[in-house]
């Protein structure tokens, strides 16, 4: 029986716009019959009227059977029905007014314009019964929605976790998975909807869980259909959030889990977990994703050139942008394979804008490079196979932002790699070069966190490197 | 302009149209350099000229090293000891309803895992004995073990590794890279192909085709044996003048005859005439392994001459070392049934597992210890993976022990080129047979390929037949979690 009632109460979308056509049209009718000329469409007012009135009972029934469902925020859900209610009634009302004309006992002339303005009150409760229905499916923002067209851009609230300074001293639940579900369950599962009557925007909603029983197992995030649901395949009917949704990331599901295992506490900070280095490596992760960019300075500079530019690729040389919305510049000289002194003025001017500055197999005219002393964006620096030496570094003074340095196949010996003309230098490569062993440990002690990579790699001769696999006999 | 014309108009066109007609220079810089001095003009038709990333990518190039055949994860990177249990036992029908295999009927057994497994590095990542040295840079590598195709035959399933697609027509990634980001060294091209194993793949030469795209952008096959390139050389009694003078005259004409009918082809046909004289001279060298050191021949343990898959590692780092974009390799022979010794998969197998092992780590180390692997995208795999099931051809169990394809998981792996060093990322369930976790699309693997190299996969698009195309279809999407 409840079976068929909730069946029954499937077909109230359906039919609930019956009556709103219905009645609407009866009063165009009654409006338009004001006018001479359209006089006679004042027949067809009532059978509209009528057939207007019983599918707003059958609307209403539908619409009672439907509520029994659950899931509805309760305010609008009872706005919404007496609303319905009374626009029944008073379609009802109105056309045994009409039919009984002796009940409106005026002259000829004016009863038309009564008829008309006796619909008004119809009207505008017919239309706010099918706003707070509107509400009801498609949430309370769906129409204001639309007209954010300017003021602020809707911030994912997942952005602050993503800009967390101390994730130790984050409280894990408020600080952490609450914007995990604000970005990813609460759009079906809040204030504004219940769908299978679950609310996940307050402790005591997410422990109370929904039409099936509890969805928070503390502890065990795998038998917590709040986890569990996530993590089936995306094919899978049950998967949340619905597949055309956005999905959780790999990290937020890792944090989800992680919480659900350590015991689901909504108070608990990061630094008193169990395994709170686990959950620091993961709200990094996060924030990871929009930190890509980070190896290119924090700095703007303007648009490079068109003229130094033009005048650089017109000899060959490689100049482009580093993205399509970014001024920082790569150059490569390495189709030339010299580097005049003209080429390295034309250069000069990009000073600010380039980051990756690559001379592989160039021989310089002129090997010394105290022109890269205004560089102060510029980050990895290649000049391999060229004929740099340990002199050319003589006049430089110091790229300040210079992270990545390649001098393979070069002479270049330690004299060159000054840590303090480097300060920023994070890699070192020097492979076929007069820069030692000794010199990288003595490098590492007044830059530990550089890494200076000499090669020279070799794999070891093992037997399996000659072995051939025969069949046994 | 006739229908018939404006269908020949592509965006290169409009480029070439506006930069003639103006006579702007300031076009050809946006464009990027990348030609001899005199050649400004040229610069603007190369359709191959470097051009700006939708985004600061940080691989520059990439080496896609494919196994053709689609080798086993199971004895390779997907550690299953619960399989082992179940070896010789029946497979239970829940695992064979449904589902299609290429040769398996009836109901196989199950095949335990033929090779010993160690966690590897820092990192702990599960490789098998039959790799050893490669065991030793596991750190330096991420893998995709949940990598799940839906072509279970080899010519459909390598096409859709290498076009997106499992049929024929669409342009290889490295087609999409050089579309995409033109490439750096203008007297190489800029996609090239490089085969081993004896045979080239099933699907054929569209695994490295342009499809679509126009033809400059198809991969450019080089022989590891005699001339690199064929009829690259010039023929006896013909001065390189000579040759300079006549490819002069060849092209004006044919940009008289690009101007008149607008056809990007046109273009190509330009472009290739340049870049073959100049390639006259760079190919051979650099294809010529002779040069290299004794320590490199070692490291790789190549032996020049021969068309191996180790020559091909050391080519491969010489050519993006000189700045070409992309470098696909094809190694055939992975095709473990079981049906002959060479593709039993505890015998032939293990044959083809050292016979890449020492290169392909060669390869990584080579590149990095040159600073070039952070900018280098090294991608590893076949185009599906194999049962965990022993075939039985025809329900007969194979004369050797072998396992049939398998499209729902198998493993990749990528190193370089911004990718996180020592991820194992995606899990599959106790016997390798469905990924439980980290579940990645073919389309996925592409999407992050493109990502990485600063091209975000649903931009990068082509107007063809009335819509656009791009390489991932209408899915793809990037694999954050090995994404440095």
């Amino acid at each position: 029986m409840e079976q068929l009632l909730s069946a029954f109460g499937r077909f109230h979308p359906l039919i609930v716009h019956l009556p709103i056509g219905s009645l609407v049209l009866a009063f165009i009718f009654e409006a338009l019959s004001l006018r001479r000329s359209y006089r006679r469409l004042g027949i067809a007012v009532q059978p509209a009227l009528l057939f207007g009135a019983f599918v707003s009972l059958l609307a209403g029934a539908t619409g009672l059977a439907l509520s029994e469902e659950g899931g509805y925020e309760d305010t609008t859900l009872a706005y919404h029905k007496y609303l319905g209610i009374v626009t029944m009634l008073l379609s009802f009302g109105l056309y045994f007014l009409r039919r009984h004309r002796t009940i409106l006992k005026y002259e000829q002339r004016v009863r038309r314009p009564v008829r008309f303005f006796l619909f008004i009150p119809l009207l505008i409760v017919l239309s706010l019964a099918g706003h707070f229905g509107g509400s009801l499916t498609h949430g309370d923002d769906y129409l204001t929605n639309a007209f954010e067209f300017t003021g602020e851009v809707k911030v994912d609230p997942i952005s602050k976790v993503q800009f967390m300074t101390q994730p130790d001293e984050a409280v894990l639940y408020a600080d952490v998975i609450q914007p995990i579900l604000e970005s990813k369950c609460y759009p079906c599962h809040s204030s504004a909807k219940q769908k299978g009557d679950l609310r996940l925007d307050d402790a005591q909603w997410i422990l109370k869980g929904g039409k099936d029983g509890k969805v928070l197992l503390p502890g065990m995030a795998d038998s917590s259909s709040l986890f569990a649901r996530m993590m089936l395949p995306h094919e899978h009917e049950d998967h949340m959030p619905p597949n055309e949704k956005p999905q959780p990331s790999s990290a937020e599901l890792d944090l989800i889990r992680l919480w659900i295992n350590e015991g689901a506490t909504f108070d608990e900070k990061v630094k008193q977990l169990e395994d709170p280095k686990k959950a620091i490596e993961l709200v990094n992760l996060l924030s990871d994703g929009i930190r890509k960019d980070s190896w290119l300075p924090a700095v703007d500079v303007s648009p490079a050139s068109e003229g130094a530019l033009k005048r650089l690729s017109e000899s060959g040389i490689i100049a482009l942008p580093m993205g399509a919305n970014s001024n920082f510049l790569y150059v490569n000289f390495s189709n030339r394979r010299t580097v005049t002194n003209e080429s390295l003025k034309a250069l000069a001017s990009l000073q600010d804008q380039v980051v990756s500055l690559r001379f592989s197999y160039c021989s310089f005219d002129n090997s010394d490079l105290s022109f890269l002393n205004d560089f102060k964006n510029l980050v990895s620096l290649y000049l391999d196979h060229t004929n740099v030496k340990d002199s050319s570094f003589q006049a430089l003074e110091v790229i300040p932002n210079l992270k990545y340095l390649n001098v393979v196949f070069t002479t270049v010996g330690e004299k060159s790699i000054d840590p303090k003309k480097f300060p920023a230098l994070e890699q070192v490569f020097a492979f076929e070069t007069n820069i030692t062993g000794e010199t990288v440990a003595r490098l590492r002690q007044s830059l530990p966190s550089l890494q200076v990579d000499t090669g020279g790699v070799i794999l070891p001769r093992i037997t399996s490197d000659t072995v051939v696999y025969r069949k046994k006999n | 302009m006739s229908a018939e014309e404006l269908k020949n108009i592509s965006r290169r066109h409009f480029l070439w149209e506006s930069a003639a007609g103006i006579g702007s220079v300031a076009l050809a810089s946006l464009l990027g350099g990348c030609s001899k001095p005199n050649a400004a003009a040229s610069l603007i038709t190369d359709p191959m000229a470097p051009r700006v990333s939708h985004f600061p990518g940080k691989a520059k190039s990439v080496i896609f090293l494919h196994m053709a055949g689609a080798p086993s994860q199971l004895e390779l990177f997907d550690f299953k000891p619960e399989l082992k249990k179940l070896h010789n036992q029946a497979c239970p029908p829940s695992l064979l309803e449904g589902k299609r295999f290429a040769f398996i009927r009836g109901t196989p057994k199950m095949l335990g895992p033929q090779a010993d497994f160690l966690q590897r590095g820092d990192a702990g990542s599960w490789v098998s004995n039959h790799l050893p040295h490669f065991a030793t840079i596991a750190d330096e590598v991420s893998f995709l073990k949940g990598v799940y195709t839906d072509q279970f035959n080899h010519a459909p399933a390598q096409l859709f590794v290498q076009t997106g697609s499992p049929r024929l027509g669409r342009p290889s990634i490295g087609s999409w890279v050089t579309y995409g980001l033109g490439t750096e060294n203008n007297n190489l091209p800029g996609f090239v192909v490089l085969t081993s194993g004896g045979k080239t793949p099933d699907a054929g030469k569209s695994v490295w085709g342009s499809g679509f795209l126009p033809s400059i952008y198809q991969g450019v096959q080089c022989r590891s044996e005699g001339d690199p390139v064929l009829f690259l050389s010039d023929p006896p009694g013909i001065h390189r003048d000579l040759k300079s003078r006549s490819i002069q005259a060849i092209n004006d004409v044919n940009k008289l005859h690009h101007k008149e009918f607008h056809d990007p082809e046109t273009l190509t046909r330009i472009a290739q005439y340049e870049m073959v004289f100049r390639m006259q001279i760079s190919v051979p060298e650099v294809m010529d392994i002779n040069k290299e050191p004794d320590y490199i021949h070692q490291l790789y343990g190549t032996t020049p001459g021969k068309a191996s898959f180790a020559n091909n590692c050391l080519l491969a780092r010489k050519l993006v070392e000189q700045g070409v974009r992309f470098v696909q390799l094809f190694d055939w022979g992975w095709d473990s049934h079981g049906t002959d010794e060479n593709l039993a998969i505890d015998i032939g197998f293990r044959n083809k597992c050292l016979e890449i092992d020492r290169s392909m780590t060669a390869l990584i180390l080579d590149l990095k210890q040159r600073g070039l692997l952070e900018e280098t995208l090294v991608v590893w795999g076949g185009e599906f993976g194999r049962t965990p099931m022993q075939e039985n051809r025809e329900n007969v169990t194979n004369p050797y022990l072998g396992r049939d394809h398998h499209v729902e998981a198998f493993t990749m792996w990528m190193a370089g080129g911004g990718i996180k060093k020592g991820v194992s990322y995606g899990e599959t369930d106790e016997i390798g047979y469905y990924p439980i976790q980290g579940k990645v699309s073919v389309h996925d693997v592409q999407a992050t390929l493109l990502n990485q190299l600063g091209l975000n996969h649903e931009q990068l698009t082509y107007q063809f037949q009335g819509r656009p195309f791009r390489l991932t279809d209408v899915s793809g999407k990037v694999i954050q979690e090995i994404v440095a």
